[in-house]
């Protein structure tokens, strides 16, 4: 039987993978996303395929590269035993990078829209009045992109909080550590224990869809200024 | 302002554009950049504006080189302060028009309080202070073009540069804005480059006019001296000869005076300019207000004097419009509305063509421009 205590690790754990994650792919994604929409350089197909890959592979697949990525042996995971002296599989570190590089789509998509959606002649005009590029980007670009911004990041805290499948292969099931809401109704229902597990997911469910509602307002909220 | 252009871009899959021209522009005073759809007239502002790097070439802005490819110069917009006014504007739609103004005006300013008193002034300035709370969705088409332009100037413009400015506004509006955009620049004291293919809308107003066609710079001068004298028959189409025809030939009757032959009309003309004498066809070419309609049938043979029938009078436009058959051609007269008004399609009329009106011109023109 779960007791708990178990249940709120599970949340914590869940709670700040999935905040950890949206953080961090606002700070990396944004100027990818910018990049993406914005440059002009011959290898944005082949970075915006490699971002996007994630949604196309099994997550057993990509939790399977990302394990031998981290064992001890392999570089990153010497780098990280070097600078922590722990392992980065089966850490919190080690399912935050999955769960970053496992969301990055569902942020970046909602991005990379919002920003190719602004006229660029506002930035060229921006340019020509003396603003600098990066603070025609604060005036201009991230106020009218603002929504989709917002939309991607609870879409990837959204995401993180469901992902099981990488997180399992990359964390294991270390309660307080690794173990997330997902895996904790994975567990319960090896256990037997429907109702628990019934309990979590309807949690699960329910905090899912005021997500999804919250989307969709700001998505509509955007597209009515846009079409001002 | 000494404005050297000597460039050539080429955009991938597209035509080059070989722009060479040096035009002089005092404070306050505009050069037009006019020609046919195609022609480079954008490609040479966003160039100008840094916008587009060039393959090759020079600008050189008083003095200062703004680009030099064999030196890898290439100066940013930022640093080239070129107050650039796009078709449809490009305002910022999250922002009201005292923030529109205010985004430009605070880099150029030293303290927030003399952003705010330029902001102020500029708002004043095109008349729209009253509505500086409004966003630009809730301005007319001719109160966006006045935003769009205190912007470009809050930024201290050393050159204004608009791209075809009357585009995208009614017909209803258009004239009241032009006339008010010139008197606004000139009161800038900033001088104007603009862009657009209308004549009437673009070149009247401004003190210098460049055309081009299919990438190159083919004419410069003032406007009234190109509409007066076209060098070639692109100019003089662009200036408003709706009657032009290609010349058979040409004998010189007495100094200044040649007959002209256009096939199934003779012509005498005085010429106000030397006969063009390069390779090429030669073309007639005559405006349609210098022609006069007599009622009746021509019944001496004077010269100039050709009969015809009217074959459509146009009453809804000022002056009117009314095309008249003479033989093969057809030939575009302007008249005063009452005079218009007493012609029927059918009717036989007499074409005077005075003698000091018809223009001579080469198919293509070779100009070179040069400084003002």
């Amino acid at each position: 039987m779960a007791s708990g205590a178990a249940i709120w690790d599970a949340i914590l754990v869940t709670l700040r993978l999935a905040s950890l994650t949206a953080l961090l792919l606002a700070l990396l994604g944004v100027p990818l996303a910018y990049w993406l929409a914005m440059g002009q350089s011959r290898f944005r197909s082949l970075v915006e395929a490699v971002v996007t890959l994630p949604t196309v592979l099994p997550p057993t697949v990509l939790g399977y590269y990302l394990l031998v990525a981290f064992a001890p042996q392999s570089l990153p995971g010497r780098l990280f035993r070097a600078l922590t002296g722990t392992n980065l599989a089966f850490s919190f570190w080690g399912i935050l990078v999955a769960s970053v590089i496992f969301s990055a789509p569902f942020a970046l998509r909602p991005y990379t829209v919002a920003f190719q959606s602004i006229d660029r002649r506002l930035l060229e005009v921006s340019w020509c009045l003396g603003l600098s590029r990066w603070r025609t980007f604060w005036a201009v670009v991230l106020p009218l992109a603002w929504h989709g911004v917002l939309s991607g990041t609870v879409l990837a805290f959204c995401h993180a909080v469901g992902a099981f499948g990488v997180i399992l292969m990359v964390g294991g099931n270390i309660p307080g550590r690794t173990r997330t809401l997902s895996v904790l109704i994975y567990d319960l229902v090896q256990a037997l224990e429907y109702g628990m597990a019934g309990r979590v997911a309807a949690g699960l469910v329910l905090f899912a869809l005021c997500v999804l509602l919250l989307v969709h307002w700001l998505n509509r909220r955007a597209t009515g200024y846009r079409a001002r | 302002m000494l404005v050297e252009v000597d460039i050539e871009h080429r955009y991938r899959h597209g035509p080059a554009i070989l722009a060479r021209f040096t035009v002089a522009l005092a404070a306050g005073r505009s050069c037009a950049l006019v020609g046919p759809s195609g022609a480079g007239k954008t490609t040479v502002l966003r160039v100008l504006a840094g916008l587009e790097r060039p393959q090759r070439g020079r600008i050189r802005v008083d003095g200062q080189l703004w680009f030099d490819h064999e030196r890898a110069i290439f100066l940013p917009p930022q640093a080239r302060r070129t107050g650039l006014i796009f078709q449809d504007y490009a305002l910022y739609p999250h922002r009201t028009v005292y923030g529109n103004v205010l985004l430009p005006a605070r880099l150029a300013a030293a303290s927030a309080a003399e952003a705010d008193q330029r902001v102020r002034e500029l708002l004043e300035l095109v008349g729209l202070w009253d509505e500086r709370d409004r966003y630009p969705h809730q301005l007319s088409g001719g109160q966006q073009q006045r935003l769009a332009l205190a912007r470009a100037l809050a930024c201290h413009a050393r050159l204004l540069l608009m791209d075809e400015p009357f585009a995208a506004l009614d017909q209803l509006t258009r004239h009241a804005v032009r006339e008010q955009l010139f008197r606004l620049v000139s009161r800038s004291n900033v001088p104007l480059m603009v862009v657009g293919h209308d004549w009437q809308e673009i070149a009247v107003d401004a003190h210098w006019v460049i055309v081009m066609a299919s990438g190159r710079v083919v004419a410069a001068g003032p406007p009234d001296l190109l509409a007066d004298q076209p060098p070639c028959r692109l100019v003089a189409e662009l200036a408003g000869y709706r009657n032009v025809f290609p010349v058979v030939r040409v004998r010189t009757r007495e100094q200044h005076r040649v007959q002209v032959d256009l096939g199934d009309a003779s012509l005498l003309v005085r010429s106000v300019q030397p006969t063009p004498s390069g390779a090429g066809p030669l073309w007639c070419c005559v405006h349609p207000e210098s022609i006069i309609v007599e009622n009746g049938t021509a019944r001496h043979r004077d010269a100039n004097v050709l009969p015809g029938t009217v074959e459509t009078v146009e009453c809804a436009v000022r002056p009117a419009r009314v095309t008249v058959r003479h033989r093969s051609r057809l030939w575009s007269v302007q008249l005063p509305l009452t005079q218009a008004r007493t012609l029927r399609p059918g009717a036989t009329v007499r074409l005077v063509v005075p003698e000091d009106a018809p223009r001579l011109v080469q198919d293509a023109c070779e100009a070179t421009p040069g400084p003002p």
